[in-house]
């Protein structure tokens, strides 16, 4: 009885979160299978697979998609090898601190993407603040080129993404266990080998987490890579953008989408069978 | 005299400039079991983590058989250390976390299997060789912190509050068992407590310390019978020594309180010489007897309460406004009211302004 009556009341709550949000969703899918009319703004709903065999053999989207989630995979490297120590040293901080230091690394995130982006152009481009401070303190002579390549790409990524692998992994760290790393330590240990033994395995379910959402924002990103790879560097994300907005086939960014999130999802499926795998070991947070 | 194994001298440690060790000297005998105690937060800790090399001094040198080890990082010390919280390794079973110190030595497989079955003999959980820590009680925990710390043979042991987190039982036993341990391994053991009973059961020596210092540093029995300050006589026996006021008068005589006293002639004998306006007698059960309020030389006194602890009584005693507490076996009968206490034995005595001991008694 008790249930019926909580799914009739949640009925029109679940119709408009449908319509809202799944609909559009549906209508990309169903969109992926139909295809533009050539010098025409209309769209020829008939289903063929047409613009997933061009995805599939055309080697400039291959390209990207390989560049796409290859910079995805170096901004999480990245991202790690900056927020493991920055995490560990937050973590360690008394609680108010370490909550004045969160804020402080969220509040350019909620700014927007567009700012932040802008800024960093600020920062790196050839008459930019860096190389004029180079050029002040006479390490160059002519500017470097940080702009309009992977690098500067890389640059926007791991600023703009930074916080989204520091969060978890303070989140992780600061439950566990105090003088673990001094009982480490004490028992022989040298600093290196306190991060392999300990501090990494304890770290797993905070790396994952915060692997998962770099990886995401990277190959989903946008404004990044068009505004700091000056349209030289093409990602699904810019080229999703050029299909949909500027040459206007609607159906094919669609399907460029649709491979994008069947890629997402494979990999997130891969990512839970292996923590799974890590379940299976007792699990840190339920200790003690 | 030869120089003690373990010898800390002049260190001196300050957290943001609040000072958590002012200045202390402290040696340790080969072999020896020394208990740190003193009350929480007196520095106890900090001065196991200086050793451990885990914290950096800010002034002193360590010495551990003849080697100044204060610029060695913790890893090179060969130092045990069993923290409070025992700090296992979560991730790791509990073969393996005995078995950490030996994997960072790099010892060979089947000489660490060997040396990991051996620390688990010694504190009696072979059978829980595969468990993970999260798996296992607080007082199998604790043990396995033990002998993840004694399986990689250390130059010295160091307990932090080793038995705090067990249940009063457990801590009987395991009192036992570390001592037992000691007599078997005979490391040289430092153990951190801040219960009195603790060390004096345990310890060969105990260093007694308060607020960043080192009081006293001698055996159960000196600190037992000659407590070198008020405090450390407030802090070692059970029931704690209480503190007596004994004004001197301009006659010469003696007061408690406002009325005047008549010593016994053993203890005038120690009190006559000592000029001061006013002394403390550091008074445990031991010292007194329960008299007729007119007793020759006998305080007056009002008991105040009496405590039932089976074989014997405790009988706290109001005397010149202070609460002495005597002992009674416990058929003895005694009422409530007016009676005398007579100081039977000569107690420590100890200047009122210092709190250090006077007369070489007691
Ligand atoms: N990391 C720290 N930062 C600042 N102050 C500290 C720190 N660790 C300890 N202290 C302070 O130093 C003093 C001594 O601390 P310590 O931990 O050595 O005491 P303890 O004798 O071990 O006490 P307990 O019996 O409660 O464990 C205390 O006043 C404590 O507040
Ligand atoms: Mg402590």
């Amino acid at each position: 009885m008790a249930r019926k009556s909580t799914v009739l009341l949640l009925t029109p709550g679940l119709l408009l979160t449908g319509a809202v949000f799944l609909s559009p969703f549906v209508f990309l899918g169903l969109t992926s299978f139909w295809t533009q009319r050539p010098n025409s703004l209309l769209i020829d709903p008939a289903f063929t697979l047409v613009n997933y065999v061009r995805i599939a053999t055309d080697s400039f989207f291959l390209g990207t998609l390989f560049r796409t989630i290859l910079l995805g995979i170096v901004t999480v490297a990245i991202c790690l090898l900056l927020g493991l120590p920055i995490a560990r040293w937050i973590a360690r901080r008394a609680v108010r601190t370490r909550g004045i230091l969160v804020v402080l690394m969220v509040t350019p995130m909620v700014s927007g993407a567009l700012v932040q982006t802008l800024g960093l152009v600020n920062l790196l481009s050839l008459l930019g603040v860096i190389n004029g401070l180079l050029k002040q303190l006479g390490l160059i002579d002519w500017s470097i080129r940080f702009l309009g390549n992977e690098g500067g790409v890389l640059i926007g990524l791991v600023q703009a993404f930074l916080p989204l692998m520091v969060l978890p992994l303070i989140t992780t760290l600061a439950k566990l266990p105090e003088d673990l790393e001094a009982a480490a330590r004490s028992l022989g240990a040298p600093a290196w080998r306190v991060w392999v033994t300990i501090i990494l395995p304890l770290a797993m379910p905070g790396i994952l987490a915060g692997s998962i959402l770099v990886f995401f924002a990277s190959v989903t990103s946008f404004v990044t890579p068009q505004i700091l790879g000056q349209g030289k560097v093409q990602t699904f994300g810019t080229v999703m953008y050029q299909q949909s907005a500027l040459v206007n086939d609607w159906p094919f960014a669609s399907a460029l989408a649709m491979a994008m999130m069947l890629v997402l999802g494979v990999l997130l499926l891969a990512v839970r069978a292996v923590r799974r795998g890590l379940e299976r070991r007792p699990v840190i947070g339920s200790a003690s | 005299m030869t120089p003690a194994y373990l010898s800390i001298t002049g260190m001196a440690k300050a957290y943001r400039g609040t000072p958590a060790l002012r200045l202390v000297d402290l040696s340790v005998n080969e072999g020896e079991f020394l208990a740190l105690l003193g009350p929480s937060g007196c520095g106890k800790s900090t001065l196991l983590r200086l050793v451990a090399g885990l914290l950096q001094p800010d002034a002193g040198s360590i010495t551990l058989a003849g080697q100044s080890i204060e610029r060695l990082p913790p890893h090179q010390r060969d130092i045990g250390l069993v923290f409070q919280n025992y700090a296992l390794f979560p991730h790791m079973s509990v073969a393996k976390n005995v078995r950490f110190g030996l994997s960072m030595r790099n010892m060979p497989r089947a000489e660490a299997d060997q040396r990991v079955g051996e620390a688990l003999a010694l504190v009696k959980l072979e059978h829980l060789a595969a468990r993970m820590p999260s798996e296992l009680s607080g007082g199998q925990q604790q043990r396995v912190a033990l002998a993840r710390a004694i399986a990689i043979r250390p130059r010295l042991l160091l307990l932090d509050e080793p038995l705090s987190n067990l249940d009063a039982v457990l801590r009987n036993s395991v009192r036992t068992e570390l001592r037992e341990l000691h007599a078997r391994t005979g490391l040289t053991v430092v153990m951190v407590t801040h219960d009195q009973a603790e060390a004096m059961t345990m310890a060969d020596r105990i260093a007694v310390m308060s607020d960043g210092l080192i009081l006293q540093h001698d055996t159960p029995q000196v600190i037992y019978e000659q407590p070198a300050s008020d405090f450390v006589a407030k802090f070692v026996g059970t029931p704690p020594a209480a503190m007596l006021r004994v004004d001197r008068k301009h006659d010469g005589g003696f007061g408690l309180g406002t009325s005047p006293w008549t010593p016994s002639p053993e203890l005038a004998r120690v009190l006559e010489p000592i000029q001061r306006v006013g002394v403390a007698l550091g008074l445990r059960p031991d010292h007194l007897a329960l008299t007729a309020p007119d007793a020759p030389h006998a305080m007056p006194g009002t008991i105040r309460t009496i405590e039932y602890l089976g074989a014997e009584r405790l009988v706290h005693v109001e005397v010149g406004g202070q609460l002495l507490v005597l002992r009674l076996s416990g058929d003895a009968a005694v009422g409530k009211g007016e009676v005398g206490v007579a100081i039977t034995r000569v107690p420590p005595i100890f200047d009122i302004e210092t709190g250090l001991r006077l007369a070489s008694t007691g």
